[in-house]
């Protein structure tokens, strides 16, 4: 086994603030690049603002696309980083530090684009207001503004805490390189660390707090994310699984992202001395667990309403759409899915020759991918299923829904870029103290030795 | 050899297109489909019969498929099916359509030709006056695990936010005492017994103290909000108990209600009969036999004299001053009308036959006209009350045909409320008079016959029913500053007056309120408008509400 802590704090402290210091030579024309995408995005939302949501393929029976799978699809990307890093904290693995803080990182900046998508899906986002004025309790909408918006916070307050004596350093050592701005930056949120006994243990005890309440904040998250389509009268959403269908889903597409973040930036920083091999195998034992889980998941939902195969009425017509799902015209995407989102990448995580950081990636990067794509199968075909005397919806994308979805995958990693030109990468302050930690335990016990001794 | 290479290829592809061609083409005899629309007496019905009739030289054709759609517009033009049938013997094919929506609908019949017949297509219009929702509200049960549980969750909300709360300050007021406790020594002059308490002791009392912020932080910050949206949600129920409970009071309750229902302490501060008689019994030139209504520009009071065509002011000595008695340069005349309302420095007038709205500006000069432009199938206005919002949005109360219509500035048709008919229920009207509208440019509209007010949403929205049982025939209606809602009730000679919740406050009583027509509000006084008395003045005396 790697022993992925056995470097010296020195190289610890230089690798953890390297981007912000040096960010690379591929940085800029990257961050020029994914900019444009974003850019190109923004155009297309103004698009959409003066032209309205005729603009997109939406239509009278598809009126849910392309906006709310990426809402669903990038709020689950979200808590794979946030749920992850708050559970290996409080099972106190330590071979977490390295990772934690992008995990952390990306769980914040998929969440705020994931967040955007059901205001862009309005189409007038000045009617969100209507959602505190007019709210009704009974309504999972209302909640689910309310969860999300609570998880945020939380987010922001997880990411925060253990980034206080991170920045207490480089208020410290980074002199005038950091810059003024930064130095300012750095000056006030290190709230005047500076790394006592007493403040340490302030830090550790209000951290694991914020861990302990993310879990189930992120877990009621996407069970009210799953509600808003679990409570609706619709065939293939009429289900009772779907807080726990959508939440191992989350997780699972959530720890693939954190493995691709993880890889990049692991790879753009040279962060190998830190992140090993062996993370990625950590990252792909539970991606493995909670990919057999959501097909499980997948398994159980598709053979109940396949037993039943109802007709087409009010909200029964499950039958039709599984035929559509299974043999008609969305076979490809969801028999894709199967084999790209589940077979596929749990075969490379699994078998020892692709069991390796090459493998865990392309498998990541195949359920992040297919992951969308379920996302998109729920939505859609549900929608295109006539509630009415009306045939069979259609849905297309249109060019400004494309372009607002390509903005929003260009913008994760264009903030993620962004935000590690400001805070240190790897979270000095955890590595370090697991390192002590880990020393001080296999150095023998003075009294010990003397009694032998003696 | 290229030459038969190319011959053999062009055959195969005439073959394949051949192949490929349906089996049975469509016939070339013309067949016609004529359009069968519902009378307008039929579609007063939640089902309507959509008909179209086949025809070819000149006889019926029977036994032939057609499918109609209704044209939907969301999201762009596109058919909606609603169904398909066979011809009779007649020629005559029809479904049953269940509309989903009032007004307007087209209705497209297509035959998609046969062996025999070529194709044809026809379309009609017809005017839905009834519509049955698509979605039933489902009947729910469990009604008292489902009223709690938003309680629960909002508390499981505040919870969560007491603890992000908590451990936010509770770190960052932790970091900055445990400094301080180590500084102390040096630069703070720290009380004796301070030397004693240990770092974490310190550390201790300021988590506490971190702690209680945090949870007030929380409270302020969170709990308030999600409080007040958790009542003012849960108060609200469905959409039935918004209309027969926002009174405070039940229909009725208040005949055994030892609450407040006597006069209110008012003072009538100034009255102007606006018609004087000569010593024969008739009215002196200059009076105002009718006055139709008020309004207050430029702090002085204008009467609207109907039938003189005319606009009145009120001097200080009560004298009647015409500022406006001729036609405006396009011809217009205010002979007849019956509503004005004021905004600002101008009255809106509208003409009696309901056509156009003429703006007066302060001094008397007839601006111009708005004509109102009414989507076709609409009744001509024949308003009864007009009410101006502050954005320059014309509400027209509409008595005859029992409706409310908006306009925007330029008088274009922006919806109405009301069915057009008489009805009792919510969504309508019967007779409505008075208008007014609120700072929030909320709607108040006098519903005479159902002896209610009722209060809109700008947007058109029924918020609240007032009044109900208080009300003998509600005329004007007026809104202060405070939200207070003043109604003159023609027949129970008073003015009632109702909080801004819609609860009933009391009534203004005085001998010399015997027709109270119109109310109006500016500053503190109230003006009611009496067909006997003229122009009243009152103010709140101490203990008005």
């Amino acid at each position: 086994m790697d022993r992925p802590l056995e470097v010296g704090t020195q190289d610890i402290r230089a690798a953890a603030v390297a981007p912000i210091l040096q960010p690379g030579p591929m940085f800029w024309p990257l961050a020029l690049f994914l900019s444009l995408v974003v850019l190109a995005g923004a155009v297309a939302m103004f698009q959409q603002l003066m032209f309205g949501l005729g603009v997109t393929g939406l239509n009278n029976e598809v009126s849910w696309g392309f906006y709310i799978t990426d809402m669903v699809f990038f709020i689950g990307l979200s808590y794979g980083g946030a749920v992850t890093s708050a559970m290996l904290r409080l099972t106190n693995a330590p071979w977490r530090a390295p990772l934690v803080r992008l995990a952390e990182a990306t769980a914040l900046v998929t969440l705020l684009i994931g967040s955007l998508f059901p205001i862009i899906d309005l189409g007038r986002p000045d009617r969100m207001m209507n959602l505190l004025l007019h709210g009704q309790v009974g309504s999972p909408v209302l909640w689910d503004v309310v969860a999300v918006n609570t998880y945020m916070v939380a987010t922001v307050i997880f990411l925060f805490l253990p980034l206080i004596p991170d920045m207490a350093f480089c208020r410290d050592h980074l002199g005038p390189a950091a810059g003024r701005l930064r130095k300012l930056l750095f000056d006030r949120l290190s709230l005047g660390w500076r790394g006592t006994p007493g403040e340490k243990n302030i830090l550790e005890r209000n951290m694991t707090l914020v861990a302990i309440v993310i879990i189930p904040l992120a877990v009621s998250v996407h069970s009210v994310l799953a509600w808003l389509f679990g409570m609706t009268v619709r065939p293939g959403w009429n289900s009772t699984i779907y807080a726990p269908y959508f939440v191992v889903g989350a997780l699972f597409s959530g720890v693939a992202a954190v493995i691709i973040i993880v890889a990049a930036f692991r790879k753009a920083y040279h962060l190998e001395a830190f992140i090993t091999e062996q993370h990625f195998k950590y990252l792909a034992n539970m991606l493995l667990a909670l990919g057999m889980g959501y097909g499980y998941f997948l398994f159980a939902e598709v053979l109940t309403e396949g037993y039943k195969m109802e007709g087409m009425s009010m909200g029964e017509g499950s039958g039709p759409l599984l035929e559509e799902l299974m043999l008609g015209r969305y076979a490809p995407l969801f028999w894709g899915f199967v084999a790209g989102g589940l077979a596929i990448p749990l075969a490379l995580v699994s078998l020892p020759p692709t069991r390796n950081v090459s493998g865990i990636v392309a498998a990541s990067c195949l359920i992040v991918v297919a992951m969308w794509l379920k996302r998109f199968l729920i939505v859609v075909p549900s929608m295109a299923t006539p509630m009415m005397p009306i045939g069979w919806g259609a849905y297309w994308p249109s060019r400004v829904e494309v372009a607002i979805t390509l903005a929003a995958v260009a913008a994760v990693p264009l903030l993620l870029m962004l935000f590690f030109r400001i805070f240190p990468i790897l979270s000095i302050y955890e590595m370090e103290e697991i390192a002590e930690h880990e020393e001080s335990e296999q150095e023998p016990a003075p009294e010990a030795a003397g009694v032998a001794a003696w | 050899m290229r030459l038969a290479s190319a011959a053999i290829i062009l055959t195969a592809m005439v073959l394949c297109l051949r192949a490929a061609a349906p089996a049975f083409a469509e016939g070339d005899r013309p067949i016609s489909l004529t359009a069968i629309p519902p009378e307008a007496g039929e579609t007063e019905h939640e089902s309507v019969v959509l008909s179209a009739q086949l025809q070819s030289d000149g006889g019926a054709v029977g036994g032939l498929q057609v499918t109609f759609y209704i044209v939907t517009t969301v999201f762009g033009e596109r058919l909606m099916k609603v169904g398909e049938a066979l011809s009779d013997t007649t020629g005559i094919v029809s479904v049953v359509y269940r509309p989903t929506w009032t007004g307007d609908h087209t209705v497209v019949a297509q035959f998609n030709g046969s062996g025999e017949y070529a194709p044809a297509k026809t379309s009609f219009h017809f005017d839905a006056k009834v519509a049955e929702s698509a979605y039933e509200p489902a009947e729910f049960g469990l009604a008292p695990i489902r009223g709690a549980l938003p309680f629960a969750v909002g508390l499981a909300v505040l919870v969560v936010w007491g603890s992000l709360g908590f451990a936010l300050v509770n770190t960052i007021m932790g970091i900055r005492s445990a400094a301080t406790a180590e500084l102390a020594p040096a630069t703070v002059q720290a009380p004796a017994y301070q030397a004693f308490i240990p770092h974490h002791e310190v550390a201790s009392r300021e988590s506490r103290r971190g702690l209680a912020m945090a949870v007030a932080v929380a409270v302020v910050v969170l709990g308030l909000p999600l409080i007040w949206l958790t009542l003012k949600v849960s108060d609200r129920g469905d959409e039935s108990n918004v209309v027969e409970t926002v009174n405070g009071q039940a229909p009725g309750d208040h005949d055994n209600e030892p609450l407040a229902t006597g006069p209110l302490p008012t003072t009538l501060v100034r009255s102007v009969p606006t018609v004087t008689f000569d010593e024969n019994g008739q009215p002196t030139p200059g009076s105002v036999p009718i006055p139709a209504d008020l309004g207050i520009t430029a702090g002085r009071e204008r009467i609207l004299d109907s039938t003189g065509g005319r606009i009145v002011t009120v001097a200080p000595d009560g004298e009647l001053i015409p500022i406006q008695q001729g036609r405006g340069v396009d011809g217009t005349s205010l002979k007849g009308s019956t509503a004005m309302s004021s905004l600002g420095e101008r009255l809106y007038v509208v003409s009696a036959s309901g056509d156009r709205i003429v703006v007066v500006d302060e001094s008397g000069l007839i601006e111009g006209s708005i004509v109102p432009s009414l989507p076709a199938g609409q009744e001509a206005i024949v308003a009864a009350g007009i009410a101006v919002s502050d954005a320059g949005r014309m509400w027209l109360s509409d008595s005859a045909n029992h409706r409310v219509i908006l306009l925007n500035g330029h008088g274009e048709f922006e919806l109405v409320i009301g069915t057009g008919a008489a009805s009792t229920s919510d969504e309508g009207f019967d007779t409505p008079s008075g208008l007014a509208v609120d700072e929030d440019g909320n709607l108040y509209v006098s519903d005479t016959g159902n002896q209610v007010v009722k209060k809109y949403s700008p947007l058109g929205v029924l918020l609240q029913v007032i009044g109900e049982g208080w009300l003998e025939t509600p005329q004007g209606v007026t809104v202060n500053a405070t939200g207070q809602i003043f109604v003159s009730d023609t027949a129970g000679r008073q003015v009632v007056v109702f909080g801004p919740d819609g609860s009933f406050l009391g009534s203004i009583t005085d001998p010399k309120l015997e027709e109270p027509h119109i109310v109006r509000f500016d500053g503190n006084d109230l003006y009611v408008l009496d067909t006997v008395s003229g122009m009243l003045v009152f103010q709140a005396t101490e203990g008005a509400p």
